[in-house]
């Protein structure tokens, strides 16, 4: 049982980190811009079948791939905003039209990819992952890099958004767009740095499932879903608590399945969020969002 | 002159405000603008910033027409604006707030500037980590103008500077607001509900009704006072 | 004026005569054209291709050529079956098709029956496919491949059995016949975990199995999902063996290096065989189509070996063959073909059909034959 216990502890560390990525590409841009924005979920896709084409379609090999996706997530995200929520932004509309304007560039893109690409599971060699037995645990090379590499990138956003000037602006417009205004901030250029930002961050979460698990048309949708799941438990504005809710999201996942059917673990992370908005709406680290003033 | 402002409409969505408004304001000069509540006095303000566009009228600063244009223009060419009730970053510390109201400053220059903000307020210096939003009323809007001060702006716009504090700080503010006009030769066009304290600061002085200017000038009389009065 | 006569006469008369050979044959066949399956489409039409091909060269069945119509149940949706079998039945009125997957033959059978119409299947692998008058299995039960694998690691010295599979009445049966046909054998099932066809993420289930301790993990899945079964299998640390009933290369390529001495039970084509028509079958396949034939390639070639026989066989006693009960009813009278396996097949009363069946290991990434059964 206790060896159980250890290797599904693992299983959530190490899916818990790439959660936690997603969760601070996802909350970058709620946080920044306060837009939902669903198609981040399709960035995350088109990520995965870039490096798809390139590493195995056009046999680039793999690092060069990886930049690619980046480029091609950054590209897909930043042209979303400037293309579909920029003019809506300006016509005032509401959230709730924002929200099925993202869902619907969603649904387009990950329909195309399905008819282009085909829906069985594309994966992506190149990635010499070895087996490591700790105990009774095993995990692979793969696993560790991970985990390594999320949280490596957690620090590196971090030290953008609190050691650089561009950083500090982005927090501002983030805690009040507002005053942002006011500084003299440029919060439109702000707004399309942290989807550049939000979507490579991305990139590098698609291609990391993919090496472990292939890639589907539709993994973007349970991406985007776990990822904003866990900004709302760790609270909307902090990063910290995006990541944190990530890592929860992670370990619950796979020690729920100790006690409930392995069908059941989708509905795990959304029972997370229940609890956590019927006792702590703002979250666990949540900074209230203020309205607009001045 | 610094300022001229020709004729403004503007308002919001379909209600109208300012109805053909004009006003100026001279290098260094220190003008308070008057007059009841929905008067008009924010929405000049925030038009002549640029966080508002005019529909009609001209605005023009420094000899060039600048309506229409978006506020960061504005604040590049020297022009700072103080909200209504504490514009800071509440989340961000003192520090961050300052280092953000310093975002268009040239970076070797904002050290000197944030010394400049220290010694005007000595206050802000000591709590410089605190979080914004956990000082005091008084203290927030010594952070708001310290905050317009890292520009060394040429044209300084305050909101009712001394709303909901407390008598002695309501001095400091409007002590502070002359020392700035004094030392950085900054010209200021304040908004002010409290007439006696207006006059305290300003030479001259606009009293607005209903979107325009109904009286203009510099009373040292006291019957030009009781003439005040009975306008407000 | 007689000369007139005589000529038009001439003229009437020649077009009288019925124009020679424009007679085709059709034939239907339902497959898995898209979707996570397509790669068996792709192997179940290659081989009739390749076997009317062949047919049509040498002038066809007396002069009659086959043709051979496609439709696309998408990797096993019954409501696409469903349709494919009406199309093929009302517009291009088929008495023959050649059928795959399970759920959707399930679905279309009912319309089959109505219509008369024969159905062979070569794919799919549910009991339920049992005791159909309208339906024949060239291909063996899963449920029996099951137990082959399954005695299999028993007399090896397992006892404590997992297994994963996949939730569908394909893989619900073999569960449900394994499960007890192991436990009279004398072991015990430790785990049982199921999974969705197309699903890539196995670490629940997987982690469960380890954490049972079993002495073989047998998975009653294919394609895609039993590659990255088994790859995940080996990265959560799961040593002991991993055996089933299905390897297609798509899974091989998934499962790459950890896919190494799994083993399965399956219909049985030789690759290196010496049987004169089955060295034929596999070098002409290579030659159009640049790889190896399956044994699903071979099954459904087979089948129409097999109709052309029972064409013959119609015709031959006078009556029509494009009756699908007529070609029933043949099938049922001569029960013995020539198998592209090797040697004969034979088919039962049920519907089920008898051919060589071997268990295989997968050494150096290429399936090879362990033992034969039967």
């Amino acid at each position: 049982m206790l060896e159980l216990f250890a290797q599904l502890t693992v299983n959530g560390l190490v899916s818990g980190s790439l959660f936690a990525l997603l969760a601070i590409s996802f909350g970058v841009i709620l946080g920044t811009t306060r837009t939902f924005h669903f198609a981040h979920g399709i960035v995350y896709t088109a990520a995965a079948y870039g490096a798809y084409a390139f590493a195995e379609g056009l046999s680039l090999p793999l690092w060069l791939g990886v930049v690619l996706a980046v480029v091609i997530a950054v590209l897909l995200g930043v042209g979303i905003e400037v293309f579909v929520y920029q003019p809506l932004r300006r016509l005032y509309a509401s959230p709730l039209t924002v929200l099925i304007a993202s869902l619907g560039v969603l649904i387009i893109v990950e329909n195309a990819i399905a008819i282009f690409f085909s829906t069985d599971a594309k994966i992506i060699s190149g990635f010499p992952s070895r087996l490591i037995v700790l105990g009774g645990v095993a995990f692979t090379t793969l696993h560790l890099s991970t985990v390594l590499v999320s949280w490596a990138l957690f620090f590196i956003l971090l030290l953008y958004l609190y050691g650089t000037k561009t950083g500090k602006a982005m927090r501002g417009v983030a805690t009040s767009p507002e005053m942002a205004e006011i500084v003299g901030i440029d919060t439109r250029r702000v707004f399309v740095g942290a989807f550049a930002i939000g979507s490579a961050l991305a990139a590098p979460a698609a291609i990391l499932y993919t090496l472990d698990k292939g890639a589907t048309p539709d993994m973007g949708v349970t991406a985007v879903l776990m990822a904003a799941i866990a900004v709302i438990v760790g609270g909307v504005g902090s990063l910290p608590g995006a990541a944190l809710g990530g890592m929860m999201i992670g370990l619950a996942r796979n020690w729920g399945i100790w006690l409930v059917p392995s069908e059941w673990q989708s509905a795990i992370a959304f029972g997370i969020l229940l609890l956590v908005i019927l006792f702590r709406p703002t979250g666990l680290f949540g900074v209230k969002l203020r309205k607009a003033e001045v | 002159m610094l300022l001229g402002v020709r004729e403004v409409v503007a308002g919001y969505g379909k209600k109208t405000v300012l109805h053909r408004i004009s006003l100026e304001v001279g290098e260094e000069e220190i003008v308070a603008m008057i007059g009841h509540n929905g008067a008009g006095k924010t929405t000049l303000l925030r038009t002549i910033f640029g966080v508002l566009h005019p529909r009609e009228g001209e605005i023009h600063y420094r000899g060039a027409r600048i309506d229409g244009r978006r506020s960061a223009l504005n604040v590049r060419d020297g022009i700072a604006f103080v909200p209504q009730g504490h514009g800071v970053f509440p989340d961000l510390s003192v520090l961050e707030n300052l280092e953000l109201g310093a975002h268009t400053v040239q970076k070797a220059e904002v050290a000197d500037r944030l010394e400049a903000v220290y010694s005007l307020f000595p206050i802000l210096g000591e709590r410089h980590r605190q979080q914004a939003g956990t000082l005091s009323g008084g203290q927030q809007q010594m952070l708001a103008l310290g905050m317009a001060l890292v520009l060394r702006p040429q044209l300084l716009l305050l909101d009712e500077p001394s709303l909901g504090l407390a008598p002695f700080l309501v001095q400091r503010v409007l002590e502070a607001v002359v020392e700035i006009n004094r030392r950085f030769k900054t010209t200021i066009l304040l908004v002010e509900q409290n007439v006696r304290q207006a006059l305290q600061v300003a030479r001259r002085v606009y009293v607005i009704k209903v979107g325009q200017v109904v009286y203009t000038g510099a009373p040292e009389s006291l019957a030009q006072m009781q003439k005040l009065w009975q306008l407000f | 004026m007689r000369k007139w006569i005589a000529f038009i006469t001439a003229l009437l008369g020649l077009g009288a005569i019925p124009a020679y050979g424009a007679e085709t044959y059709k034939i239907g066949a339902i497959l898995a054209m898209t979707g996570p399956g397509a790669y068996y489409g792709r192997v179940m039409s290659r081989g009739p291709l390749l076997a009317i091909e062949e047919i049509n060269a040498k002038g066809g069945i007396d002069g009659m050529k086959l043709e051979l119509v496609i439709e696309d149940h998408k990797s096993g949706q019954p409501k696409e079956g469903v349709s494919a079998i009406n199309k093929l039945v009302n517009i291009d009125k088929v008495p023959f098709i050649l059928t795959s997957y399970s759920a959707p033959t399930l679905a279309a059978y009912p319309i089959a029956a109505e219509h008369k119409v024969l159905m062979l299947n070569g794919g799919g692998w549910s009991p339920d496919l049992v005791g159909k008058a309208y339906l024949f299995n060239n291909r063996m039960v899963g449920s029996y491949l099951g137990q082959v694998i399954a005695e299999h690691v028993f007399r090896r010295g397992a006892r404590k059995l997992a297994m994963i599979y996949r939730n569908d009445p394909s893989g619900i049966t073999v569960r449900d016949h394994v499960r007890p046909f192991w436990e009279k054998l004398g072991g015990t099932v430790v785990a049982t975990e199921v999974h969705e066809l197309g699903a890539t993420d196995y670490a629940a289930q997987l982690a469960k199995i380890k954490a049972a301790r079993p002495d073989a993990v047998a998975t009653w899945s294919y394609g895609k999902d039993l590659g990255f079964i088994v790859k995940q299998a080996r990265d959560i640390g799961i040593t002991v063996p991993l055996v089933g009933i299905d390897w297609t290369p798509d899974g091989q390529a998934v499962a790459g290096a950890a896919m190494e001495g799994y083993e399965y039970a399956s219909d049985y084509l030789d690759p290196d065989s010496k049987e004169p028509w089955t060295a034929r079958f596999i070098q002409d396949y290579k030659k159009k189509y640049g790889e190896a034939p399956d044994f699903y390639a071979a099954n459904y070639y087979e089948g129409v070996y097999i109709l052309a026989e029972l064409i013959k066989e119609v015709k031959q006693k006078g009556g029509t063959p494009q009756s699908g009960d007529q070609l029933r009813q043949a099938l049922l009278a001569k029960r013995k073909f020539a198998s592209v396996y090797g040697g004969t097949i034979t088919f039962n009363d049920d519907g089920t059909s008898a051919k060589p069946v071997a268990i295989f290991e997968v050494k150096g990434g290429k399936p090879t034959v362990k033992t034969l059964v039967k």
